[in-house]
């Protein structure tokens, strides 16, 4: 459209083309207000727009310079001033305008555009949503606007049957109860739990019940701390120190710096198991030049660095002390009877006659009355008076072959005062008549009824009957016993007056039995109640667990412990004991962990335990057996303290995080539902 | 009459935002220590902000209702933006989601975010520099006023060649100056704030003069005048264009935004709450 010849005027000095726009522009009265939907299409073309302007639907309104106006019968042009004014050709016949153009396609506004791609970009969000919910989000989860991102691996593994119903119970539900949902507070731990399982209460901290009760607070549940799509490899079990410290009353930023200090022994809680006194051995005895070929070059020569764990154990007597103590054993002995002296002889000779046969007196004896007999016939034959045979036998006191006291085992059994010779001398001899005639059996009898059958038999396990019966008969006879041949090689063996038995060797099973068998009596005596008997016991007992006399040398080691040391409601009387015959279970920690394998790779495997346990030169370790208490003792090392592990576990050195000592968790384990599959039946 | 607010005014908004930033901050480093989870929070109050923002269009359009200046709502926006992209980095915690769908909410607003940055910067920096043309012309007049100048190009042409029977200036006008006049040109040169359009016309002016005789010389400098006036123009309309149409993604992204995020409230909601 022309704007009727405005723009060709002349152009004369001083020409300002920004005043040609106040004229020559149409629509100086009419702005084009940006709210409206369109614009002339010429525009696009960078053509003058048309003074019309599009229609509000979006149609070209500029086909017609004007739009007649019909008045008195007649079309006159409407042609505005500003346009020319009315055009000298008129409208045509029919109304219509003379002057007609092209219709333009009208452009869309800057913010008709915005508004269009607005709802077009909307649109197309909800289409993406829809897509993404038109897969299966358990055939293809990481497409699913629903997954916020990749499970860790051990979940994504069983979560493949249900999907993300595994764990979230919402994705179960219709649309209805799905919108719902969001905004119901669920239970995802419920879901949690249907596979793990725990020893204590699951919900609780650290699966446990304490006995302090501000440490019970609020039940906690799985996704406080593991928070799952974190992606693959996400280590999503792991517990920061900053999530320890919430609870944990001491707070500390790191190890190295505020950890709580160890317990005041730590390790130790009791005294070792068996009495080995590093201090002297190491400083005294190993520096020995005698056996100094025998000592061990580093610890690794008695304990066992490549089983090392928590703990690294001795490698036991045979690798670690034979070759110094292998041959002690056996010169502990133990006397199981003993003849003592008797004041009269109450054994019917009858029946050890019966029992035992002729002693070789006897026999003797019988000789020379049979020759006295012999002669007798002859002097009658002879007309002769025979001499008259004495009987010494009748004429003859009594006087024991022994001198000795009863042993403690006989005063205990038989229930005698070993001091008092008209208390013992009716039923010790009794038991010789008996064990002439039954041989092993009136022994374990008696045994059996102090403890039970199992330690009779483990007591006399290897102890023949008949050296049993001979030896009696020995005695019955008043006479000591002669045994056919020297007890070179250990075990049971009767000598004179006296059942004795060498230990084998170290761990040997009779002398273990006999010990156990006099701390099994002991207890057995206290319970029944009769002082005279416990008495009894105990001094059988301690005569066995003499750490200087006792059978096999057991107790010059092994530590002799008294269970009830730390029970404040036992009676303390020592009498319920027990020896430390093998390394003690290791104490349940299970909040803790140690592995000292990485230490000792990292430290050097002969020398490296001394990085951390120093020994305590000056420590009076073997007072720590000086009783029957295990809990009062002093440890040959010096006790580890924070700082010894802050030496390497700290900042800018080796992790020092809670988790890598300390577990959370109580025993974690699974549920057998977790096994379970759609398909089984 | 409008008056611009005072510097307290004018600080007011941003210190309220750092204010909110850094207790959010704060409650969401609380709740991280205290075995809490402060995704929930800090995502109802990235929603609640993300459909805050949205409520400037509101204002917009109900420009009837007495609900303050367009420019204070303006300025809440701006700040409302800046505190949304801290939110979000404290209801993500990281730069970058793992899951597909929000690295596809992520991206969006990252987006929203950028080129509302853009936006933000244009619309401050755009205006004085077309203050520094010396003159106003309104963005949909720009079409006509182009034809305008060309009409009166051609005019100047056609009125040499009559009064002086030379087709020097006609000639080099079809070759070089009509191109020039047809449409708006050196879009990219005048975003920028270069000047190659004034040079390109200065350079072609001064090429051709010295083939001009004394009678043409008069019209080379009228034509020059509307070829300052075009550079002029074009100049208004490469700012005006940027200034409006960084919108075209601003708004709809925003738009998919919040349809993607109210999805994202309602899954999460369900499987987490």
């Amino acid at each position: 459209m022309s704007n009727g010849g405005a723009g060709r005027k002349g152009f004369g000095m001083g020409f300002d083309p920004w005043r040609m726009f106040s004229s020559i522009t149409p629509l100086d009265d009419d702005y084009e207000r940006p709210n409206m939907a369109y614009r002339c299409g010429r525009e696009r073309r960078w053509a003058k727009p048309c003074p019309n302007g599009p229609t509000v639907g979006g149609k070209c309104g500029g086909t017609s310079e004007c739009a007649p106006h019909l008045k008195d019968g007649r079309y006159e042009c409407r042609l505005p001033k500003w346009a020319g004014g009315p055009c000298a050709d008129g409208p045509l016949p029919d109304g219509s305008c003379c002057r007609t153009r092209p219709p333009c396609v009208p452009n869309l506004t800057t913010r008709a555009v915005r508004n269009r791609l607005s709802i077009i970009a909307a649109a197309a969000a909800v289409a993406v949503i829809g897509a993404f919910l038109s897969f299966s989000p358990n055939s293809a989860a990481w497409f699913s606007s629903l997954d916020p991102g990749p499970l860790s691996g051990a979940h994504a593994e069983f979560t493949e049957d249900q999907g993300c119903a595994a764990c979230h119970e919402a994705h179960s539900l219709d649309a209805g109860a799905w919108f719902l949902a969001a905004f119901t507070p669920s239970d995802p731990t419920a879901k949690c739990l249907s596979c793990h399982s725990f020893a204590g209460p699951e919900r609780a901290a650290h699966n446990a019940t304490f006995a302090r009760a501000e440490t019970t607070g609020a039940a906690l549940g799985c996704t406080t701390c593991h928070t799952e799509h974190k992606g693959a490899m996400a280590q999503i079990a792991g517990l920061s120190d900053t999530q320890c410290n919430v609870c944990h009353e001491t707070k500390f930023s790191n190890f190295s710096s505020g950890h709580p200090a160890f317990a005041k022994t730590f390790p130790h809680r009791q005294r070792t198991a068996v009495q080995f006194d590093h201090a002297r051995h190491m400083n005294v005895h190993f520096e020995d030049a005698k056996v100094a070929d025998k000592a061990p070059k580093s610890c690794a020569g008695c304990h066992k660095v490549d089983e090392a764990r928590r703990r690294v154990a001795p490698a036991g007597f045979d690798k670690s002390c034979a070759a110094c103590h292998g041959d002690q054993m056996a010169g502990r002995e133990m006397v199981l009877l003993r003849l003592p002296e008797f004041d009269e002889n109450l054994i019917d000779a009858d029946d050890v006659l019966a029992a035992c046969g002729p002693t070789a007196e006897q026999v003797e004896a019988l000789e020379e009355r049979n020759e006295a007999l012999a002669a007798h016939i002859e002097a009658l034959e002879a007309e002769e008076e025979p001499e008259e045979a004495e009987d010494d036998e009748d004429d003859d006191e009594y006087e024991a072959v022994s001198v000795d006291e009863p042993d403690p085992l006989a005063a205990f059994l038989l229930g005698f005062d070993a001091d008092d010779m008209e208390s013992y001398g009716e039923p010790l001899q009794s038991l010789i008549g008996e064990m002439a005639e039954n041989g092993i059996d009136p022994l374990a009898e008696r045994i059996g009824e102090a403890t039970d059958e199992a330690h009779a038999t483990a007591a006399l396990a290897g102890l023949g009957p008949e050296l049993v019966k001979r030896v009696a008969c020995a005695w019955a006879a008043n006479l000591e016993y002669e045994a056919p041949a020297d007890p070179d090689f250990g075990g049971w063996y009767g000598e004179a007056t006296e059942i004795r038995y060498k230990p084998l060797g170290h761990g040997d099973p009779v002398a273990r039995a006999w010990i156990e068998f006099s701390i099994a009596a002991a207890g057995a005596a206290n319970d029944e109640g009769d002082e005279d008997a416990m008495e009894r016991a105990v001094a059988f007992r301690d005569t066995l667990l003499d750490r200087k006399s006792g059978v096999g040398a057991c107790t010059k080691c092994h530590g002799v412990n008294d269970r009830d040391a730390n029970d404040a409601a036992a009676d303390g009387g020592g009498l319920d004991l027990e020896i430390s015959w093998a390394l003690p279970p290791q104490r349940n920690q299970p909040y803790g962990k140690f592995n000292h394998a990485p230490h000792l790779n990292m430290l050097g495997r002969d020398f490296g335990c001394k990085q951390c346990h120093v020994m305590a030169e000056e420590a009076d370790y073997a007072a720590s057996f000086s009783d029957y208490n295990p809990h009062s003792f002093v440890s040959n090392f010096a006790a580890i303290t924070p700082g010894t592990c802050a030496e390497c576990h700290a900042t800018g050195q080796v992790r020092q995080d809670c988790l890598l000592c300390h577990e959370y968790h109580l025993e974690p384990s699974f549920k057998k539902q977790m096994l379970a599959h759609d398909d089984e039946p | 009459m409008t008056t611009r607010p005072s510097r307290v005014g004018q600080l007011a908004l941003p210190a309220l935002a750092v204010v909110v930033a850094v207790a959010l901050g704060g409650y969401a480093y609380r709740a991280a220590q205290d075995l809490g989870d402060p995704h929930f929070l800090t995502g109802y109050v990235l929603f609640g902000l993300m459909l805050g923002l949205v409520l400037l269009r509101g204002r917009k359009a109900l420009s009837v209702v007495p609900l303050g200046r367009a420019a204070f709502w303006l300025r809440v926006h701006v700040v409302g933006g800046f505190l949304g992209v801290i939110v979000f980095w404290l209801h993500t915690g990281a730069l970058w989601p793992i899951g597909l769908y929000e690295q596809l909410i992520a991206g969006l607003f990252y987006f929203v975010s950028a080129s509302g940055i853009f936006g933000y910067v244009v619309q401050r920096a755009y205006p004085s520099r077309l203050t520094q043309t010396g003159r106003e012309i309104i963005y949909e007049r720009i079409p006509a006023a182009i034809a305008e100048l060309r009409d009166a190009a051609e005019d100047v042409i056609l009125e040499c060649g009559e009064k002086t029977g030379s087709d020097t200036l006609a000639k080099y006008y079809v070759e070089t100056f009509e191109w020039f006049f047809r449409q708006p040109r050196f879009f990219a040169s005048n975003a920028v704030g270069a000047a190659r359009g004034a040079h390109w016309t200065r350079h072609h002016c001064g090429t051709v003069a010295r083939y001009l005789s004394s009678a043409e010389e008069p019209y080379l400098d009228k034509l020059a005048d509307l070829l300052a006036a075009k550079v002029v123009i074009d100049t208004h309309y490469a700012a005006q264009r940027i200034m409006k149409t960084w919108l075209w993604g601003h708004v709809p992204a925003s738009m998919a935004l919040i349809v993607l995020a109210i999805w994202h409230f309602l899954a999460v909601n369900a499987y987490a709450l």
